[in-house]
């Protein structure tokens, strides 16, 4: 069926020049680089990089082009980020400006975004995370943007690869000169069944993945409409899935049933109103999201045990009025007022002692920045925040930022900049039954990092290079700790301090009909506990749980007339799995590498891609004892009016 | 310069290519002395389990044995050993199987699985053992020598620790969480004749260690549940006549979890504490009162050494005492050996969240 509609679009397509798409795609990355030259401490991913994949989770492209590092239980399985040597719940997740991370949770499972439901990307760090709480590591930004006045928008992109893996994604709309309305809609399914060796059963032997399929589904329409000197837009974000999951590699003879349902829908309201020297913003999200989380064995009679059947609803209100003023000269104002009303029913919740099943929190935020040139080449930019929990003022953070472009160096930029956050607990880390513990505080972090960037640009060789340094301490870092009481707590007891450097390289060269591009990101993070907690049990010191000391990407990509082929490269350094700091394989997972191969072909409207990953059938573990797949192949087809 | 740029890159990616982590290890030959295995549970899905090996004539440690011998995890959550004549069984309670090893070279002979939540072995005679189920409502009834289930013993209840008294099993009824409406504050006696369960008696909430004196009565160790209103006591309880002889109360916000007995029969070894913190009592059956005055304690037991987390202790034939400290259960913890009067012998590393013990 799904195939039918592909080719029903496709005979109604004429072809077209080809060469004028090649154009569109160099003027695009030259456009990124004059932007990327203005911003500090946030780098975009390469749009171009984008639309190549359209059709992966957002997990796959961090890991694969960003400085970000994702920690995945493997397709169809949850993907959890650690920007800049924190864990997932200090990686803040924007969507639109509006946070994504889960109350419960505090965390946001990559695998959940779908690439294709976002326009751009970009990450954030160091005092350019102010505006919000939370995001202790970074901001990974995700926004919708549609242009004006392009006329019919139709997309449709499909899938098919190993493992039975099936996706559908199309896009319809059309692009008035003051209106928008366009639609999204995915299905996105695999039997996921790998082969694989499972090195934990004696003897090893070669087994199929059991249990792991899933079907993930969404659509996403929006409007867009432009007035004289403003903006409405409304996006409705809705998703839908059914994950089961297969068990670790020692417990795969287990008739254990395990699956997640997680559904939601994410809407907002915005106004924009401009004027000459300004702007202001005011919009509204409610958010819906439900997770069901089920794992049920067998008794000796056949019947069934539920030993978990979580459900979490919650609801969440956001409302944010965001200001832009010019001031003097260079100088602007950017002022934010929000308001967010989280309010959760769960199951793990229910039996407290005191009947708040449904736990409510309410946060109010006001955010203040002033940003301009001190001298020629300095820019300065201050901020200041005030959170209010839940009528419980929990202190001012304050950022500031320089910004110095050598005059002696064209191209070359730094940026030094300090930054003080916190994150809230989460209502799980507050309310969990048992063990939540309500007098916890919230996290407190300091950072200060320094940015260096060199750009260069001629008319067929671009060169990007930036390197990032960081030192970070969070302190009353929240951490579940064993009680005696059988179960665990969490507790404001450790004290994190990560430190590290990030380098991104990109360059383009072009020459006659070809066009290289190579880019690529080491990243470097040491992360230790060095509070008395960790000091009393010789924890201090040691690197923290499953985040890489060495982790790093390349893409390289040529492409001549309407030919493209590109590699990408992944490497993941050995991560603890525990803080023996000993390199025994239930320890500390070892390194591995991963390559992936696209080659591709632009047919007029069409695109037809073959895609080869893990090429070199690799054997690894990115989560201890969690089987991934090998060498998998998949077909990618396109028609973009 | 582009031409570098591009040469380094490819060199990298071939590089790159060459070679991948993990490097395959050759099993090893073992040959276990007389002395103290320690199990050590590891993380719960982590699948980190261990299994350690004391001899405390050589003071000579090792640790991942399994691993070593076997070049296989043992499993996740490793949570009792038993021994007989045909060899050792290692129950892993999340992976939800048990393995049968050589006891000498610890190699891998068998497996039992398609179990729901295996807690404990009770070896009854060569051909028959029943293991306890913290899911299923009842006892497992296998066959040692083929590893193969041959029954199942129905009790209404799910089931821990067991001890054998003449022809009938006491089987202690821990946990009702999975099995909502049963109970989790008795213990049960199973005729080992008939595999059939022919009495009951109530005893307080989570009944967490049993085991039984020289003067024949059994001694229950109840933890009080892990929510209030707790009740926290210790029985001992004649299973002839099904009386109790004598109970204990500990204090409000006691939480005792883990008792044993000495060769003798004579003393008790319980862990007891508060919040954060458990201490080692030593008690003789013949005494009317708790004691008072910890034998180990927990925050002080040897000089410059750190407050400790002790979750089991057992006791060797010649007497010492032999405590696990899980320390803060992300890395390997410790063993703690003291002599008969409690005196610190020595201490030694296992590996993560160390548990069962058992002498061979």
């Amino acid at each position: 069926m799904i195939l039918s509609i592909f080719f029903v679009l496709s005979v109604t397509a004429s072809a077209q020049n080809d060469t004028i798409i090649l154009e569109t795609i160099e003027i695009s990355a030259s456009q990124i680089y004059k932007k990327a030259e203005q911003k500090s401490m946030e780098r975009k991913i390469d749009t171009a990089i984008m639309k190549r994949l359209k059709t992966v989770s957002l997990s796959q492209l961090l890991i694969q082009h960003s400085p970000v590092f994702i920690k995945t239980n493997g397709p169809g399985g949850t993907a959890s980020a650690s920007f800049r040597g924190t864990t997932a719940s200090h990686t803040l997740v924007l969507w639109n400006g509006f946070q994504l991370n889960s109350p419960t949770l505090g965390e946001v499972d990559f695998s959940m975004i779908p690439v294709f439901f976002t326009d751009e990307v970009s990450l954030q760090w160091g005092s350019k995370t102010s505006a919000n709480s939370g995001g202790l590591g970074g901001v990974v930004n995700i926004a919708n943007s549609q242009k004006f006045n392009e006329g019919l928008i139709l997309d449709v992109r499909q899938t098919y690869g190993s493992f039975n893996t099936w996706g559908l994604y199309l896009t319809v709309g059309y692009s008035a000169k003051n209106f928008i309305a366009r639609v999204k809609a995915y299905r996105n399914s695999s039997d996921n069944d790998f082969t694989y060796t499972n090195i934990a059963t004696i003897p090893h032997q070669e087994m199929k993945q059991k249990n792991a399929d899933f079907v993930d589904y969404g659509f996403m329409p929006e409007i867009k409409v432009q007035f004289k000197n403003s903006l409405l837009t409304f996006v409705s974000w809705n998703q839908f899935s059914h994950r089961n999951y297969p068990q670790i590699m020692p417990n795969v003879f287990n008739n254990t049933k395990e699956y997640a349902d997680n559904d939601f829908s994410r809407n907002f309201l915005s106004y924009k109103y401009y004027w000459n020297t300004g702007r202001v913003e005011v919009k509204s999200a409610y958010f819906h999201e439900r997770q069901d989380y089920f794992l049920e064995s067998y008794t000796s009679n056949g019947n069934p045990v539920t030993q978990i059947n979580s459900l979490n609803k919650s609801d969440v209100f956001r409302q944010i009025i965001d200001l832009q003023q010019d001031l003097y000269k260079s100088w602007k104002l950017y002022a934010k007022i929000q308001l967010d009303n989280e309010k959760v029913t769960s199951s793990n919740y229910s039996q407290l002692p005191t009947p708040t099943s449904s736990p409510k929190r309410n946060i109010l935020s006001f955010y203040a920045a002033v940003d301009g040139k001190i001298y020629d080449d300095l820019d300065l930019r201050l901020t200041l925040r005030n959170d209010i929990v839940d009528d419980k003022s929990v202190g001012f953070f304050p950022t500031a930022t320089l910004t110095y472009r050598a005059p002696f160096v064209k191209g070359l930029t730094f940026n030094a900049g300090y930054s003080h956050n916190y994150r809230n607990p989460t209502l799980n880390d507050l309310y969990w039954n048992p063990g939540g513990n309500e007098n916890l505080k919230g996290e407190n972090g300091k950072t200060v990092d320094l940015d260096i960037n060199y750009l260069y640009e001629n008319i067929n060789f671009n060169l990007d290079f930036r390197t990032g340094l960081y030192y970070s301490k969070v302190k009353d870092w929240i951490q579940w700790v064993p009680t005696n009481y059988r179960y665990w707590m969490p507790k404001n007891v450790s004290e994190v301090i990560a430190r590290g450097a990030e380098f991104h390289v990109k360059a383009i060269y072009r020459y006659a009909l070809w066009n290289f591009s190579i880019s690529g990101n080491y990243v470097y993070s040491h992360t230790t506990d060095e509070s008395e907690y960790a000091q009393q049990y010789d924890s201090d010191g040691k690197q923290l749980i499953y985040i890489p000391k060495h982790h790093a990407n390349a893409f390289a990509e040529a492409k001549w007339k309407t030919w493209n082929i590109n590699y990408i490269f992944e490497f993941t350094g050995k991560r603890n799995t525990s803080m023996n700091d000993s390199d025994f394989f239930a320890y500390q997972l070892p390194y591995y590498t991963l390559h992936n191969i696209t080659l591709g072909k632009q047919l007029g409207k069409f695109r037809l891609e073959f895609r080869i990953n893990n090429l070199t059938d690799n054997d690894y573990q990115t989560v201890l004892w969690r089987a991934m797949p090998g060498r998998s192949y998949e077909v990618y087809l396109e028609f973009k009016l | 310069m582009k031409k570098t740029l591009f040469n380094i890159l490819l060199l990298g990616i071939i590089l790159a290519f060459v070679s991948c982590g993990g490097d395959n290890t050759e099993s090893e030959d073992k040959n276990i002395a007389k002395g103290l295995f320690i199990l050590n549970e590891g993380t719960f899905t982590y699948a980190n389990s261990s299994l350690t090996f004391y001899d405390p004539e050589a003071d000579t440690v090792e640790n991942n044995l399994f691993y070593k011998v076997n070049l296989a995890p043992l499993g996740d959550v490793a949570n009792s050993m038993a021994i007989d004549e045909n060899g050792m069984y290692i129950v892993v309670n999340n992976s939800k199987y048990v393995y049968k090893v050589d006891e000498k070279t610890l190699k891998y002979e068998a497996k039992l699985d398609g179990l729901t939540s295996p807690r404990h072995i009770m070896l009854i005679n060569k051909n028959k053992a029943y293991l306890s189920d913290q899911e299923s409502t009842g006892l497992w009834i296998f066959n040692p020598e083929t590893m193969q289930k041959t029954g199942f013993v129905e009790t209404g209840n799910t089931t821990e620790k067991m001890v054998r008294v003449g022809n009938e099993v006491v089987v202690t009824n821990w946990s009702n969480y999975y099995q909502p409406g049963t109970s989790n504050s008795t213990i049960q006696f199973v005729d080992i004749a008939t595999d059939q369960l022919v009495d009951e008696m109530a005893v307080t909430a989570e009944p967490h260690s049993i085991v039984l004196d020289k003067n024949d009565n059994i001694w229950v160790l109840c933890s009080g549940g892990y929510m209030p209103p707790c009740e926290p006591a210790l029985f001992c309880i004649n299973p002839k006549t099904r009386e109790i002889v004598k109970r204990f109360d500990f204090a409000e916000g006691d939480y005792p979890s883990s008792m044993a007995i000495d060769k003798a029969g004579e003393n008790l070894f319980i862990l007891n504490g508060g919040f954060g913190t458990l201490d080692l009592y030593k008690m003789s059956v013949e005494a009317n009162e708790l004691p008072t005055t910890p034998f180990v304690d927990s925050q002080q037991p040897t000089a410059n050494s750190q407050s400790m987390v002790f979750s089991t202790v057992a006791v060797s034939e010649d007497g010492d005492i032999y405590l696990t400290d899980v320390k803060n259960y992300v890395q390997n913890g410790d063993v703690l050996r003291f002599d008969s009067n409690g005196n610190f012998v020595t201490k030694f590393e296992a590996g993560i969240v160390p548990g069962a013990m058992m002498f061979n």
